[in-house]
């Protein structure tokens, strides 16, 4: 028996080494060795695939002895997403006592999407099992060769992906058509409204602005000043409104879009598409309207929780994550406030349809041995699935990856959840590309600048593409 | 020239210039005072605004204009701050390795200083210069290889890789070192050498000794570069219980965010305190010690 | 004394005849293996901590490589790329320098300024010299976290003292017009360590020099200006050398403060933090390599004009 498995063993081993040197070597120049591995990979797969599927489904792919799993988070111990990880990863230690899960939060610095120590450890070999990671670096990583190639469990269990999750997360977790990682959670950036500013000012509380023009007769009538200085703001153009959220207000729904930040069929980045230059601009006229130096002094007054700016009253409507109704409920429990689309121009439908989903998910960091890969791809499956992931979305108040729980009567127990769950269908997901994380940073850069007035946004954004281009031939 | 002046002067004179030249004194001694005073006040300031927001309640913290006074004084979110990292733990990783690259910079440091300062020998003047470019380096250059080899000697998560370099001495304090030697007359180890000691004996009886106020600016300085470092621990440290108090503050800045500022200042507070405590402590020996010593020997 | 002069008239015409006489020969030969054993571990940690991780670092600069696949020769590409089409990188060129300009000069006045006032014998003067020196104390994370509560433009300390007396603060760290000068405000504000390698100097200033200058009348400025300037000139020295390679490679208390990524508007986007960028959240250690390459060699340069022009301004008693 031990032999058999030893064996087998063995051949998975040799599986996912070529699935790495495959990934490994996606250079131009090696295009051909590179199909003849993935050849090789796909025949060592099939032979092992009836032993695998057998074993998936019973579930209990553990050889021998216990294993304990190391697995790296980025939010705080005490974070309500952190409970979360634990209550399920306790749920699952319960079930499973021969695959511990042991749980550890390392924050991530320096506006990494993921964390250097998590970088560092993956080259140096002391990576944890399975890492938690923001889905959108996902890809950038995965040509890197960071993660372990999960595709053959997704065929030997022959799972669809595109089924089991929306398009944004199921484009999110593949690179170049292999599998890196599974989602756990997503959220996304609307409009919101303080409905008893809306009163105060006249406006009907339950009711905002349908369109960019009706914004602005809005927040004329929020704005407050007092001696030179705003102690109102109507419509705060920059909390949470980064630069892809802002072009995907703009360009309609995934399903059908206008355009997008990347084009894969050009190979090209299109982060300049007319409607994103545009969306840019209206984010300048915005911050213009109340000058740079004066809202970022008026927001350093304000920060998380009990000194938010909103719920204190200081501005009337703002973009801003589906995060933040967690924060609300418990700090400011007896705030009236809404969500709706962001307002975009009339002659572009008035309502944004779509949004930014910024997706988190689990992935299995390369190095990590071949009975601990199959036991954490077990507990990735786990923590993706239905339990889970709701338990993820009622800590952390945020949205389901998983089309199954589209209808589950959680999302419409608050009129803030039911309106952001009518956007997830037609949500957007960054470009799954290899120069993702420079796309987002050259992009952050772009917007900060624009709206300092140091740079047309066209010109901005036209370099941000030249840029992006530029590294994308390596790849 | 100067003396037959003074002889011409009167008694009277001479009292009204003294009394003059006393009053100028006085003026000036007030006048210093008042300086570093003034000075002294707005450099405590930002001390003072993180220890008095580190003991308000949140409500007080973002008033404006802003309370100066906690009132009432509240020490939660000390206690809180403790709760959530162990700072001892930190405190005891941090100390161990400040005390032992100390110990590895002041046996290595002084050993090159000397060869570089004071006699000839060839190549000395090029390795001198070499000695200088690395502290140009980029700590960024050298950081990656360095990681490799470390990890290849399987030394990422210990001590090690912070501490064993500082055996091999730095060029930093070799150039301190150096630079002290060179004040030091030459004529000093001439008589010696005529004497018939050698110069080990040199090394460690005569310059040594001389140059014990530099080695107590390199132990202040190594233990302010310890007790301060981030991007070393950062790079080799993942394991918590391994973690100094720099990283250990910026996990729980990483984790808590930039916004409940009362918590933060009562961390960074805490962070400060150790060593400054050892500072009031040992500032005599450091400060007072290179003042009154001196290199004049 | 007369021993003395003997020793050294000895040593200067062995020197002088050097090459034909075998006994010097020796002599060098000592000194070349008495060099080396007091420098060994230095050398051996030359060798070790900073030879071999910079060629490897040279050999990576020349490679597109991104350390989880094995680097692939590119040749120049990484220097020309950087230096003639990223924005960016030009950007984070300017911002160094701009601060380098600004940091070196002002924190060497602040220095010398507070080590003379702290030099006089006044009552208390050692309060405030610990006084000065505790900001030293303070680590760069603490540091950070501070300077941006304390900088706070609506609710910080700076701008409310201003406001009391009727000025309105500007936005210092959210401001790029102001972020650089608030940079070298906290750095001024840390710059106690160089007043006490300049205080150490100062006290090795001979007090028979300054009583002879007072005996001819010498005002305070005078005897500062021609004789404690110039006897500390190695203090000074040092500290302008230590202070340029610190300008040029700024790094933890801008990428504390700005999450790495060097707002507002990249005005706070320094060479070292782009660098950092480039390795750790890009992972382009080539190019990353490139840049340390070009920032050794531009540093390097800095200093040896600044130590080619030392014998002229630096004073050394003993040589």
């Amino acid at each position: 028996m031990s032999r058999q498995v030893s064996r087998r063993q063995f051949l998975r081993g040799a599986a996912f080494a070529a699935a790495g040197a495959a990934v490994a070597a996606c250079q131009p120049q090696t295009v051909i060795v590179e199909k003849e591995v993935e050849k090789e990979v796909t025949k060592v797969v099939e032979v092992e695939k009836e032993k695998v599927v057998e074993k998936v489904i019973t579930a209990t792919p553990v050889p021998k002895g216990p294993i304990t799993l190391d697995l790296w988070y980025r939010w705080g111990s005490e974070d309500g997403t952190s409970k979360a990880l634990e209550a399920s990863t306790d749920a699952w230690n319960e079930r499973y006592p021969d695959m511990q899960v042991k749980p550890l939060s390392v924050p991530a610095g320096g506006g990494a999407m993921i964390s250097e120590k998590l970088m560092t450890a993956i080259i140096s070999g002391t990576a944890p099992h399975i890492a938690e990671i923001d889905m959108f670096v996902c890809p950038s990583w995965a040509a890197r060769a960071a993660w372990q190639d999960l595709t053959p469990f997704v065929e030997a269990e022959g799972l669809d992906v595109e089924q089991e999750f929306f398009l944004w997360a199921a484009d999110e977790i593949r690179y170049k058509g292999r599998v890196f990682a599974l989602p756990i959670m997503t959220d996304l950036t609307a409009l919101a409204w303080n409905k008893q500013l809306f009163e105060e000012a006249g406006l009907d509380p339950d009711r905002p602005p349908q369109s960019n023009e009706e914004l602005l007769e809005y927040a004329d009538k929020l704005d407050k000043k007092e001696g030179g200085r705003f102690t109102r703001i109507g419509f705060d153009p920059t909390t949470t409104v980064v630069p892809w959220a802002l072009g995907y207000f703009w360009l309609g729904c995934k399903e059908d879009p206008v355009g997008d930040f990347y084009d894969f069929g050009a190979g090209k980045c299109t982060c300049n598409h007319p409607r994103i230059v545009e969306a840019l601009q209206w984010k300048v006229d915005w911050v213009n309207r109340y000058g740079i130096e004066e809202l970022t002094a008026f927001n350093s007054a304000f920060g998380w929780g009990e000194i938010d700016g909103m719920g204190n009253g200081f501005i009337g409507m703002r973009i801003l994550g589906s995060w933040f109704e967690g924060m609300y409920q418990e700090y400011f429990p007896e705030l009236e406030w809404g969500i709706a689309p962001a307002p975009i121009p009339e002659a572009y439908g008035g309502q944004a349809q779509g949004s930014c989903m910024g997706t988190e998910g689990l992935a299995i960091p390369r190095g990590t041995g071949i009975a601990e890969s199959e036991a954490a791809w077990q507990y990735l499956r786990w923590m993706s699935g239905q339990e889970a992931v709701l338990a993820f979305n009622k800590a952390a108040t945020n949205l389901p990856p998983r089309r199954d729980l589209f209808d589950h009567e959680w999302y419409q127990s608050t009129p803030q959840k039911a309106a952001q769950m009518k956007i997830v269908p037609c949500g957007f997901n960054r470009p799954a590309i290899a120069e993702g994380e420079l796309l987002w940073t050259e992009l952050l850069a772009a917007d900060d600048k624009a709206i300092h007035g140091q740079g047309e946004p066209q010109a901005l954004l036209d370099e941000v593409a030249r840029k992006v281009d530029e590294a994308m031939e390596n790849w | 020239m100067d003396t037959t002046e003074h002889t011409i002067l009167t008694r009277a004179q001479i009292d009204y210039r003294k009394r003059l030249h006393r009053l100028k004194w006085l003026l000036g001694r007030l006048s210093i005072h008042l300086i570093l005073g003034l000075l002294g006040i707005s450099w405590l300031v930002p001390f003072f605004w993180l220890v008095s927001t580190s003991l308000k309640v949140d409500s007080q913290v973002m008033r404006y204009p802003p309370v100066w006074i906690p009132r009432p004084v509240d020490w939660h979110n000390y206690i809180e701050a403790i709760q959530a990292i162990p700072f001892f733990l930190y405190v005891r990783n941090t100390l161990i390795i400040t005390i032992l690259s100390c110990l590895g910079s002041l046996l290595s440091c002084p050993l090159a200083a000397y060869g570089f300062s004071r006699f000839r020998w060839p190549g000395r003047d090029l390795l001198f210069i070499i000695t200088l470019g690395t502290m140009m380096i980029p700590y960024q250059v050298t950081m990656i290889p360095l990681f490799l080899v470390f990890n290849a000697l399987k030394w990422t998560n210990s001590w090690l890789p912070l501490i064993v370099p500082s055996f091999f001495g730095g060029a930093f304090y070799i150039f301190l070192l150096r630079q002290f030697f060179l004040t030091i007359p030459l004529e000093l180890s001439d008589a010696a050498t005529i004497d018939g000691a050698s110069e080990a004996r040199i090394f460690l009886q005569i310059l040594l000794p001389l140059c014990r106020p530099a080695l107590a600016v390199i132990l202040l300085f190594e233990s302010l570069s310890r007790w301060t470092d981030f991007l070393g621990p950062l790079i080799y440290l993942n394991r918590e219980d391994l973690f100094t108090v720099s990283i250990g503050l910026q996990a729980f800045v990483m984790q808590r965010g930039t916004t409940n500022w009362a918590l933060l200042m009562a961390a960074s507070t805490l962070t400060t305190l150790p060593i400054v405590i050892l500072f009031i402590f040992t500032q005599r020996t450091f400060i007072e010690g290179i003042a009154l010593t001196g290199i004049k020997g | 004394m007369a021993m003395l002069m003997e020793s050294k008239g000895r040593r200067l015409s062995g020197a002088s005849q050097s090459g034909r006489r075998p006994i010097y020969q020796l002599f060098i030969k000592r000194n070349l293996l008495k060099g080396l054993a007091f420098t060994s571990p230095w050398i051996l940690g030359l060798l070790v901590f900073y030879l071999y991780p910079i060629c490897a670092s040279l050999y990576y600069s020349l490679t597109s490589y991104s350390v989880f696949t094995e680097p692939e020769w590119v040749g120049l590409q990484n220097y020309t790329s950087l230096t003639l089409k990223d924005e960016v990188f030009k950007l984070s060129v300017y911002n160094s320098l701009v601060y380098s300009v600004m940091m070196i000069p002002s924190s060497i006045v602040v220095g010398l300024g507070m080590a003379f006032l702290l030099n006089t014998r006044i009552r208390g003067v050692s309060f405030y010299r610990a006084l000065y020196f505790l900001p030293v104390l303070v680590p760069s994370v603490a540091s950070a976290v501070l300077w941006q509560w304390v900088l706070n433009p609506r609710v910080g300390v700076i701008n409310s003292i201003l406001a009391s007396v009727g000025i309105r603060g500007p936005g210092w760290l959210t401001s790029p017009t102001w972020s650089k000068p608030s940079l070298v405000l906290i750095g001024l504000w840390g710059a106690g360590q160089a007043v006490v390698i300049y205080l150490a100097a100062l006290q090795d200033v001979p007090t028979e020099l300054l009583d002879a200058a007072e005996v001819d009348g010498a005002s305070g400025i005078e005897k500062i200006w021609h004789i404690s300037i110039p006897m500390i000139s190695p203090a000074i020295f040092f500290n302008l050398i230590m202070g340029m390679i610190g300008a040029f490679q700024v790094f933890t208390l801008p990428f504390v403060m700005t999450g790495g990524d060097g707002k507002p508007a990249q005005s706070l986007m320094f060479y070292a933090m782009y660098l950092y960028r480039n390795a750790f959240l890009l992972l382009r250690m080539g190019r990353a390599s490139a840049m340390a390459w070009m920032l050794t060699i531009a540093v390097l340069a800095a200093t040896l004009f600044v130590h080619g022009t030392s014998a002229r301004w630096v004073y050394y008693r003993g040589r």
